[in-house]
């Protein structure tokens, strides 16, 4: 975990010659987001209460799927988005964030019921991984291909990864009664955040 | 050395920008939504006093008062976001609110659950209307939402802690001095706006 931290830094501080510095713009790209910040600690929240390292690796798995192959069928999402004018709904300048706020919404009510059914974990880790793949495909500048995968998405991923693991592994030092109060608390705060900002951003 | 590190802490609370920052206005983003309800006693007090009735009663309203504050919040700021209907008084309100939750605690009321979330909704209403209507002044207002109400929570924890502490020394006296106080500031914010 240190050496990731570490690679995180120097990858921040640096920005070689003859790059538009997009592997750092995605790591900002999330650092910067506290919808999604905020996001990741309730998804911390829930997926507390697995005990096995296999779980945690499967979660991985499913989160890594979905998220690439979001990514690679991101024209034909977009297609499906245009055939039946949800982008009128909203305004498809909105739509990156909205996505957000609704993952906002739903983590925080599934926060006050804190299931503890795997399916139900595995259903929510979908849900995720697909908005914030399409949150960044949406403000990625490049074409899918493996390299610009390395390059902006990749610095997102790398921030989600890492601070997923650091505040599960935080989180798991408190009494586990005191957290399962806290998640629910946090689920109302999430929802509270959810909601203003998506009902604010339609009306401005 | 602690005397003079502890002098610096209190004084960083008291800093002003730079006047050569234009761009930092009072509402910016994150920073001064998190702030805002610190700063501002008024909204802090109720906060804490929340948290402190909550924690004084006992049981689930320890937990359900904190959770359904800022839901309840967030319809008094879509009413002030959306101009659906002004609220009047709101400055009033707040500041009876403070005194009223002053006097809850003093007299330790204990009502069931229903009715504890009842009184606060009306509180949580004004306070959220409050902060609603500032929104749209915000340079970064989702950043300025996020501040908000994750300070707004922070406050009712803090308010939970210091009230599930309280219950464990001289005998739950100390909730005593902490609603003389909550209601003695309340009265000063309803003595302050007519004057």
């Amino acid at each position: 975990m240190i050496i990731l931290l570490c690679f995180i830094i120097s990858k921040l501080f640096s920005i070689p010659l003859q790059e538009y510095g997009l592997f750092q713009s995605g790591m900002y790209n999330m650092l910067n987001n506290y919808i999604f910040l905020l996001c990741l600690l309730g998804l911390s929240l829930l997926f507390l209460n697995s005990k096995k390292n296999i779980a945690y690796i499967s979660y991985l798995v499913i989160f890594l799927l979905v998220y690439i192959s979001t990514l690679i069928f991101i024209d034909s999402i977009l297609r499906l988005i245009f055939l039946y004018n949800l982008d009128y709904l909203w305004g498809f300048d909105k739509f990156p964030l909205l996505v957000l706020y609704f993952l906002s919404i739903l983590l925080g009510i599934i926060l006050w019921f804190n299931p503890i059914n795997n399916l139900v974990k595995i259903f929510l880790i979908i849900i995720f991984s697909f908005i914030i793949s399409f949150h960044v495909a949406l403000k990625d500048i490049e074409i899918f291909t493996l390299k610009s995968f390395i390059s902006f998405p990749g610095g997102n991923l790398l921030i989600i990864v890492w601070l997923s693991i650091i505040l599960i592994y935080l989180l798991k030092k408190f009494n586990k009664k005191y957290v399962h109060i806290f998640s629910k608390i946090y689920g109302s705060w999430l929802i509270t955040i959810g909601i203003i900002s998506a009902i604010f951003s339609l009306l401005y | 050395m602690i005397f003079t590190l502890t002098i610096i802490f209190i004084l960083s609370f008291f800093h002003i920008e730079a006047n050569a920052h234009s761009l930092v206005s009072g509402y910016s983003g994150f920073g001064s939504g998190f702030s805002h309800p610190m700063l501002g006693l008024d909204h802090f007090l109720a906060m804490f006093g929340v948290g402190v009735w909550g924690a004084q009663m006992g049981g689930r309203r320890m937990w359900s008062l904190p959770m359904s504050f800022p839901l309840i919040m967030c319809i008094g700021a879509l009413i002030a976001i959306s101009k659906v209907f002004t609220f009047i008084l709101v400055e009033q309100v707040i500041a009876l609110s403070v005194m009223a939750l002053g006097c809850i605690i003093l007299v330790k009321w204990s009502p069931n659950e229903l009715i504890a979330i009842l009184v606060i909704s009306i509180f949580a209403l004004f306070h959220g209307y409050a902060h609603g209507i500032e929104l749209p002044r915000a340079n970064d207002p989702i950043s300025f939402i996020s501040g908000f109400v994750l300070s707004t929570g922070l406050i009712h924890l803090f308010g939970v802690g210091i009230g599930y502490f309280c219950d464990k020394f001289y005998n739950g006296k100390v909730f005593n001095i902490i609603a003389i106080l909550i209601t003695i500031f309340g009265l000063y914010f309803l003595f302050k706006i007519y004057i």
